[in-house]
């Protein structure tokens, strides 16, 4: 895949001014931020538990809501990880 | 009416207690203020390449200052007057009647508080009550501190956070050694084989719990940012082609655009559920560390 | 674009990389902050909330004393109402044993002086009877005498007849 990348960019060097090592970081940072999809599904999932908790069992609204914003937060966890990883790549490597 | 030393009869001068207080509340800002000043610039040099006050005799990164500082000590001063404040109400406040007020809320706060401590730890730890107070007053006022704009807020530092994630991990370990002995260190390598794993998952636990805040905040604060800097960038851009001219004042159309919105969630709404998570977290791993 | 960048990397860089001073400041902070918390409002919540609680213990004690105050006193006028109702039921069950004694008394007694007035009723009348009969013997002997005087003429010796026909009445009497 990398090799594809940079014979790509080898091929058109000419129309590309500069490859330099920032210009991998800057793509493993878009990579990094694909990490992104797992607390989407994990807290729509969670959202999902919790309606269908609700429905079940109206009273308990408060609760549920509660527990489930806790929930979702703690799931965001590994979202908020590649977020800080590619913050690095960009602004340090 | 007041009697003065040759016996005679005068009536104090009545000053209205507002203006004494809103002259003395300025009068220390700008003390504080040109008191930090003069400390900052006894302390630290400016460096003209990097933008940065960096302390004197050193260049690295690691002694430089930023500006998420100011916001602490803002906070920190902010939040003291409120203490005096509140001390100075509850002294006075009658015991046998009923609270009203900032009293009121402060019984609250400090009775919730102290009931979520005695049903999380046991009567034993009601001492980390305050603790958790503080964490929550100062994680709360610091989450939602963006929303004044001055400077970034102090959780939006990974460096606050992870004061705060150490601290919490300080006290896990002082309590579980007060209440489990050694059979608390020992515990880690119970499984001889794992022992690896769950020094690393324990010396984790701060950095885990100071990122999540840290996260949080810090992409609350950056897509306020993006969101500010590009509504400015758009208006800037019609009102060129309108006027011919940039005349800069673009941001200033950023509240009728739906940023409040966006504000009561980054900020509000995200800064209080952080808050709760990192409570309720460092209480479960307080808790099953000394029980 | 250069001026986001700049922004974005100034918070980012701010934010992200370790730094002592920021981490010391808050450490100081921290415990600033946790002291005068401690100081300044739990302690005086708690000493607040615990002058509440005693004052309303202390309430809740004399109510509870003063309410078992009442219930002895109420206990006691329940008592006392009984025992005035006992004592009523009582007398008037001794004025009604009274009356029925004295009822019965009285109608002894008046049976007895009725029985009394009746016996001397009955002895009157057989005074009067006995008396009147004494008399009518003594008409009849003097009406007999007479017809016998008138029948026989004759002066009998007034004594011994008499005892006679007196013996005779007797006789015819029986």
């Amino acid at each position: 895949m990398l090799d594809l990348f940079t014979n790509f960019l080898a091929d058109n060097a000419g129309t590309i001014t500069q490859i330099t090592d920032k210009s991998y970081a800057y793509l493993g940072a878009g990579i990094a931020m694909i990490a992104g999809f797992g607390p989407a599904i994990g807290q729509g999932y969670a959202a999902g538990k919790g309606a269908e908790a609700v429905g079940k069992q109206p009273e308990a609204v408060g609760v549920i809501r509660s527990t489930m914003l806790v929930g979702q937060a703690v799931a965001e966890t590994t979202g908020l990880y590649s977020l800080v990883v590619a913050l690095i790549l960009i602004f340090v490597a | 009416m007041l009697e003065n030393s040759d016996g005679v009869l005068y009536t104090k001068k009545q000053v209205p207690s507002k203006l004494i207080l809103i002259v003395s509340i300025v009068v220390g800002f700008v003390l504080v203020v040109a008191f930090l000043g003069i400390i900052v610039n006894l302390l630290f040099n400016y460096n003209d390449t990097k933008n940065v006050f960096q302390l004197k005799g050193t260049t690295d990164q690691l002694f430089s200052l930023v500006p998420h500082v100011m916001s602490i000590i803002i906070i920190t001063i902010f939040l003291l007057v409120f203490m005096v404040i509140i001390n100075t109400k509850i002294k006075k406040a009658d015991p046998l009647k009923k609270p009203e007020g900032l009293v009121l809320a402060v019984i609250l706060f400090v009775s919730t508080i102290d009931k979520f401590a005695v049903d999380m730890f046991g009567e034993k730890m009601k001492s980390l009550a305050p603790y958790i107070g503080y964490l929550a007053v100062y994680l709360f006022s610091a989450n939602i501190f963006g929303l004044l704009g001055f400077t970034p807020p102090p959780t939006s530092n990974l460096s606050v956070t992870l004061s705060f994630g150490i601290s919490t991990f300080l006290i896990i370990r002082y309590y579980g050694i007060k209440f489990n002995g050694w059979g608390h260190l020992t515990s880690l390598f119970k499984p001889f084989l794992l022992s690896p794993i769950n020094i690393i998952g324990e010396i984790a636990f701060p950095f885990t719990l100071s990122l999540r805040l840290f996260g949080n905040i810090l992409s609350g604060t950056l897509i306020m940012t993006l969101v500010y800097t590009g509504i400015a960038g758009g208006f800037n851009f019609i009102l060129t082609t309108i006027f011919g001219s940039n005349l800069g004042i673009g941001e200033l159309f950023a509240p009728f655009v739906g940023v409040p919105f966006l504000h009561i969630y980054f900020d509000l709404f995200s800064g209080f559920i952080q808050t709760f998570v990192f409570i309720l977290l460092s209480s479960v791993f307080i808790s099953s560390a000394a029980n | 674009m250069a001026e986001l960048g700049k922004k974005i990397g100034d918070l980012v860089q701010g934010g992200l990389f370790p730094n002592l001073i920021t981490f010391f400041t808050q450490i100081l902070a921290t415990l600033i902050l946790f002291y005068f918390l401690k100081k300044l409002v739990w302690k005086p919540v708690q000493e607040m909330l615990a002058k509440r609680s005693e004052v309303i213990v202390a309430e809740l004690e004399s109510a509870k004393a003063a309410k078992f105050e009442a219930e002895a006193m109420k206990a006691e006028y329940e008592n006392d109402l009984k025992n005035a109702k006992a004592e009523a039921n009582k007398m008037m069950e001794n004025a009604r044993i009274q009356a029925l004694e004295s009822k019965t008394l009285i109608i002894q007694e008046a049976e007895k002086e009725a029985a009394y007035k009746v016996e001397k009723a009955t002895k009157e009348i057989n005074l009067e009877r006995d008396k009147a009969a004494k008399a009518l013997k003594a008409h009849v002997v003097d009406i007999a005498f007479i017809a016998a005087e008138k029948l026989v003429h004759e002066n009998l010796d007034d004594k011994k007849n008499r005892q006679l026909i007196d013996k005779f009445i007797e006789e015819v009497g029986e």
